[in-house]
């Protein structure tokens, strides 16, 4: 993975878009490694149906994780230090996913190099599946 | 007119803990792989020590998969009935790697109602501590929970 640098951006930068899909297989895997066991409402057209969902969604700690992937493009998702993100909508399985952001701020503080930047996850026409923010930390080449 | 909530508010101010959860190379996968995460800092324990790290790294949301393994009390509220997840937030303190163990501890953070073109809602707010085995705090989880009338 390409290191980047706090220098490489700037305010207003934009980041993705990173266009993915959650498949069925995908979501049952995580929901195993989650310890969700299927069939649950997040696999199951049918347990979904029964909820009120309709049908199965992506889960909502699946939908954050998918999100912080965007900064595998910064140096790797492993430099966030904080994440927040708002379930606009329900996420759904097979479907492109475009997963953007923009720098908002950039700032040292307490020897840190940081950014933060706006978060959105959507259809890739009008729909906002998931909103927030972020807060990364990348090495300085100043420091270099 | 206000909105009177009710719910139980001796909840405040109690922890409910869990774990420890020991978080695996094997978890750390296959959290990977289910995301379709291919940053190789998840997948090659080289690639994480080349960073400075000692063992293979775990990605920085992976530890909310924990936060369901508490037990929580119904906060018996006494607006809506279907629930929902709204939101989520994760501060990273330290970065979790293979082997660290995990306890998680929660407690109800806030109850507030929000009226929007859609109505009231009522946001549930749990937050939850990780500590590893050295007592380090390594990330902070707030969940949402909404309940519509």
């Amino acid at each position: 993975m390409t290191i980047k640098y706090y220098e490489d951006y700037d305010l207003g930068d934009e980041l993705g878009p990173l266009v993915i899909q959650a498949s069925d297989d995908q979501v049952v895997e995580f929901c195993e490694t989650w310890g969700n066991k299927p069939p649950n409402r997040f696999t199951s057209k049918e347990i979904a149906t029964e909820t009120g969902v309709g049908e199965p969604i992506v889960p909502g700690i699946m939908s954050m994780a998918l999100v912080a992937e965007l900064f595998n493009e910064c140096g790797g998702s492993q430099n966030v230090m904080d994440i927040d993100v708002v379930f606009r909508a329900s996420v759904p399985h097979n479907s492109p996913l475009y997963i953007s952001g923009t720098i908002t701020d950039t700032r040292e503080e307490e020897g840190k190099y940081l950014l933060e930047c706006d978060l959105l996850m959507t259809d890739g026409e009008s729909k906002r599946y998931v909103i927030g923010t972020a807060l990364i930390s990348l090495p300085s080449n100043s420091n270099i | 007119m206000e909105l009177k909530l009710e719910y139980d508010k001796s909840l405040y101010g109690k922890e409910h803990v869990a774990g420890p959860f020991t978080v695996t190379e094997e978890m750390i996968r296959a959290f990977a792989k289910a995301t379709g995460d291919l940053n190789p800092v998840y997948t090659d324990e080289a690639q994480s020590k080349a960073l400075g790290y000692e063992k293979l790294v775990a990605p920085p949301t992976m530890c909310t998969m924990f936060v369901r393994q508490v037990k929580l009390p119904d906060i018996k509220l006494n607006f809506g009935k279907n629930r929902f997840h709204a939101g989520q937030r994760v501060s990273v303190r330290k970065v979790i790697e293979a082997g660290d163990e995990l306890t998680a501890s929660s407690h109800l953070k806030e109850v507030y109602p929000k009226t929007g073109r859609s109505g009231t809602m009522v946001f549930i707010v749990w937050e939850t501590t990780f500590t590893n085995q050295n007592g380090d705090v390594v990330a902070d989880v707030q969940e949402s929970f909404a309940t519509r009338e």
